[in-house]
């Protein structure tokens, strides 16, 4: 059987799997918290695996793999730090808290949480738009690695891969919704473990086990087995903060925590999830590793896809392919619902007041899907120049806008309104600025943006007027 | 050659990734929620 018919074999049944959970999903999805919350009704499993899968996109596989190539096995430590806080900490300290309190305060959106929980409708305003504008740059990065995945690995051209894979995520969202996003993610990623364990095993088996290959890179340079080795502590520890603490503020991770369905889900859920982050230490030893079979690459981002070609056969390709296509798609899914709830849930609805009964708003929801889907399309088929600039930034500027308001809205009584508000457009134009300056002093632009929204948020609290009691109590007191 | 061919501090990635998974774990089993909205 040809190479071609294999790989269309495997990837047409993956799509078509997903396919069938978009319908079945649709006959589910009857209001509009089914569509943006799944009703908040969603088990442990699907609500920890599918995390998992959010929080790894396509770009981390293939961009993992680079940072292997380039820096050798300290990188591991990126994704050991990704398990540590960017999962066992943030589920611990995060999502039993903000299940409570946003059920509590009967929220389904992070800006609408920051409306009850601040009293602000600027804050609901501010944060929606900056969700759903820097979340479509997020989402054109994403679809552009769907499509060079395609290109690389099976020679489609770009534009066709960017089309298959985008168009199949725009039929199962816009008619399935949270629902379907959590369930084709929770296959994704199954099959993203299967394709990274697969890729693992037989990469190290080529390098005759771990040890040898360790020991062939040590002879190659000793810094690409130690740590901090050739990256040093500073470049190592700085991206790996970045990557495992900026996802506290991302919408589309911490949607999981408020739609899990019951508190006690969190016992079984944070282990499956810390244990499928461990998922994350893969593409950084295969990208390690790759450096003994290709040690002259031009472009570190072909470490992973030329490790596919030499060591896997067909079959294992196709799966592999399939594998990074549903780190892609998971997480441009799980964004598209976010960026759609932000639009409709919270800007028009309770910013603009349109008052809509549910029925309109659940269809008015699809339609914005389909609409902001095609928008991403478009510009990801030839994304202007500030768009790509944006596209490495994008999450940060979300995050610098809404990590210390979420985290504070969970635990500070002592947060005020104007230091809330002040610390979220600190934080914002901080991180945009810096990008703006193409990052001086070679820092990424999340570590100000960060660091000023919590100065910000401090100093002016202390200076400012607190919230009521009563308006306390009745968020944080428990029945 | 052993595993212990990578240098300790390299190998205590992996090793702190399998602490987590071991803590969450342990903090499953130890939390107490109570579902009031049950």
């Amino acid at each position: 059987m040809s190479n071609i018919i294999i790989y269309s074999i495997v990837i047409l049944s993956y799509l078509l799997l997903l396919l069938i959970i978009g319908i079945i999903s649709g006959r589910k999805t009857r209001d509009t918290s089914d569509f943006f919350v799944g009703g908040r009704n969603i088990g442990p499993w699907v609500t920890s695996l599918s995390y998992v899968a959010a929080y790894f996109s396509s770009v981390v596989i293939i961009g993992g793999g680079a940072f292997g190539w380039l820096y050798g096995m300290s990188t591991l430590w990126i994704g050991a730090i990704n398990v540590l806080l960017g999962t066992t900490v943030c589920w611990i300290v995060l999502g039993p808290r903000m299940r409570e309190i946003t059920h509590k305060l009967n929220v389904i959106t992070i800006p609408e949480f920051f409306k009850k929980r601040y009293d602000s409708n600027f804050a609901l305003i501010f944060s929606s738009l900056v969700i759903a504008i820097f979340l479509i740059v997020y989402n054109v990065s994403m679809l552009k690695g769907m499509g060079h995945i395609f290109e690389v690995l099976i020679g489609i051209p770009y534009i066709y891969g960017l089309l298959i894979s985008s168009l199949i995520i725009l039929f199962y969202v816009s008619i399935g919704g949270y629902i379907a996003v959590v369930w084709t993610s929770f296959i994704q990623a199954w099959i993203m473990g299967i394709g990274l364990i697969l890729l693992t095993i037989i990469t190290l088996k080529s390098a005759g086990g771990i040890s040898n290959a360790a020991f062939n890179l040590s002879a190659i340079n000793k810094g690409y087995v130690e740590t901090p080795g050739v990256w040093g502590w500073q470049g190592l520890i700085s991206y790996a903060l970045i990557v495992s603490f900026g996802v506290w503020g991302m919408p589309q991770l911490l949607v999981r925590f408020y739609s899990i369905r019951k508190l006690s889900f969190f016992k079984i859920g944070t282990p499956i999830a810390a244990l499928g982050t461990c998922l994350a230490l893969l593409p950084y030893l295969n990208g390690a590793v790759s450096r003994i079979l290709f040690p002259n690459l031009k472009n570190p981002d072909l470490a992973i896809p030329m490790l596919v070609k030499t060591v896997l056969n067909p079959v294992g390709s196709s799966i592999f392919l399939a594998a990074v296509l549903a780190a892609g798609m998971s997480t441009f899914s799980s964004v598209l619902i976010i960026i759609t709830g932000s639009i409709i849930k919270d800007f028009l609805k309770e910013g603009l007041k349109l008052n809509y009964d549910d029925k309109r708003m659940l269809t008015m929801s699809k339609i914005a899907t389909l609409i902001v889907g095609i928008i991403s399309i478009i510009i990801a088929v030839k994304p202007p120049a500030l768009v790509l600039a944006l596209t490495a930034f994008s999450w940060a500027i979300i995050s610098c806008t809404t990590l210390w308001p979420v985290l504070f809205g969970l635990y500070g009584r002592w947060v005020t309104k104007a230091g809330v508000i002040s610390s979220m457009i600190g934080g914002f134009t901080v991180a945009l600025i810096w990008m703006i300056l193409k990052q001086p002093f070679k820092i990424h632009g999340f570590i100000p943006g960060i660091i000023t929204g919590l100065v910000v948020i401090i100093l002016v609290s202390v200076f400012t007027r607190k919230y009521d009691k009563e308006f306390l109590e009745a968020i944080y007191h428990k029945k | 050659m052993s595993i212990l061919d990578i240098p300790i501090l390299t190998f205590s990635a992996v090793i702190l990734s399998v602490i987590c998974v071991i803590v969450a774990f342990i903090w499953g089993v130890l939390h107490k929620p109570k579902d009031k909205d049950e």
